[in-house]
């Protein structure tokens, strides 16, 4: 029996559409199927799991032109080094700068929160010194490069333990980050610490931006 | 009346050459062909696709979820060190931090670790495809980067933990 041109084509119609439903659903299907291997699995155990979230947490922020801005030592005005120190609470902040042209640290303060709803004990720890700071050597025969910091509390009753660092202290080198506060209170007013910074760059700095990092570790009590 | 009727005679002429037309039954008959080879063809790459995930889906032991989240601020650090997700807390531009999920299983399993959302594009794993003892607690880091160019705003995510059998 001989199929005529008009059944084939009504065959391949039917085949045509056939095939685009199939391919549809298929392709429908395996879309269900790629979301699922990608997002969430619907499986019944069959071992018993458990995953945990540590109680500590590190974060790292870095201090570079974006906090002083630029500038140096004003030599003509007699300085062979440049002072910037800022520290206090965030409004108003203490802001020391002698002997500097240009350096503007108004960005420099650090408020280092507790954003969590528990108690923290907060270590700081920073990836450079004076010399890998600003470029200097302390303690040499030009001038007293130097870089501290100091904490303090932002808002009265933050640190709920014991407040370290209250006066000038020298930055903290890896590998001996520095207790800052044993107690770190979460409450919604009185959650927050500034570390101040205190910058001496002496005439033997070289040229150039300069960054430094620090790590500061909460670790829930 | 004449015209009409000419008109007629065209038409049919052309229907009567379609019908027996040979080029054109060559033609519909490739395109049949070539339609029940794409449908069988199809029909085929879904049913491998669909063992391929029976497979997989058999070899899960266990998979768990933790949601992640960080909010990026240009100034200040907030440590957040809630247990209940991997928190970061607030993070500035160009900052940065790290925080662990503890794992622990009661047989060997090869853990595999996969990250969706908007945070996965800032955030990194110290290992993955790893094997985990039984009862032996192990420790996966998460690596946060913010870069300089973020946009301030809460970012979340979604980290699975999937437990297969080696």
């Amino acid at each position: 029996m001989e199929i005529s041109n008009k059944a084939l084509a009504w065959l391949v119609v039917a085949a045509i559409v056939v095939s685009i439903f199939g391919t549809t659903i298929s392709l429908w299907n395996l879309n269900n199927k790629e979301n699922l291997l990608a997002g969430n699995l619907l499986t019944n155990d069959t071992g018993l799991a458990q995953v945990t979230v540590s109680q500590s947490v590190v974060l790292r922020f870095a201090i570079n032109a974006t906090n002083f801005g630029t500038g140096s030592i004003n030599s003509s005005g007699g300085y062979s080094s440049c002072n910037l120190a800022i520290s206090g609470q965030t409004s108003p902040a203490t802001i020391v700068k002698t002997g500097c042209n240009n350096f503007n640290p108004t960005t420099a303060i650090l408020v280092l929160e507790n954003a969590g709803t528990s108690f923290l004990n907060v270590t700081l720890n920073v990836s450079g010194n004076a010399t890998n700071f600003t470029g200097n050597l302390p303690g040499d025969a030009i001038g007293l490069a130097a870089f501290q910091f100091n904490v303090s509390n932002n808002e009265t009753g933050s640190c709920v333990g014991t407040l370290n660092n209250q006066t000038w202290s020298t930055v903290p080198g890896v590998p001996t980050p520095q207790n800052i506060c044993t107690n770190l209170s979460w409450t919604g007013t009185t959650n927050s610490l500034v570390i101040g910074l205190n910058v001496t760059i002496t005439n033997n700095a070289s040229q150039g931006a300069k960054s430094v990092t620090f790590f500061a570790q909460g670790t829930n009590i | 009346m004449k015209k009409s009727n000419k008109k007629s005679k065209t038409i049919n002429k052309k229907n009567v050459s379609w019908e027996n037309n040979k080029n054109v039954r060559i033609i519909l008959v490739v395109i049949l062909i070539l339609s029940i080879g794409i449908l069988f063809g199809t029909i085929g790459y879904t049913m491998y696709k669909w063992s391929e995930h029976s497979k997989f889906q058999s070899g899960i032991i266990a998979v768990r979820y933790v949601d992640t989240s960080v909010q990026i601020v240009p100034y200040g650090v907030g440590i957040n060190g809630d247990t209940d997700s991997l928190k970061f807390g607030k993070v500035p531009f160009g900052g940065g931090g790290e925080r662990a999920l503890y794992l622990n299983i009661t047989q060997e399993a090869v853990v595999n670790i996969t990250i969706t959302g908007d945070m996965a594009k800032f955030m990194s794993v110290n290992k993955n495809e790893f094997i985990i003892q039984p009862n032996k607690r192990d420790e996966v880091v998460f690596y946060l980067d913010v870069p300089e160019g973020a946009v301030t705003g809460n970012y979340t995510g979604l980290i699975r933990v999937l437990f297969l059998k080696p």
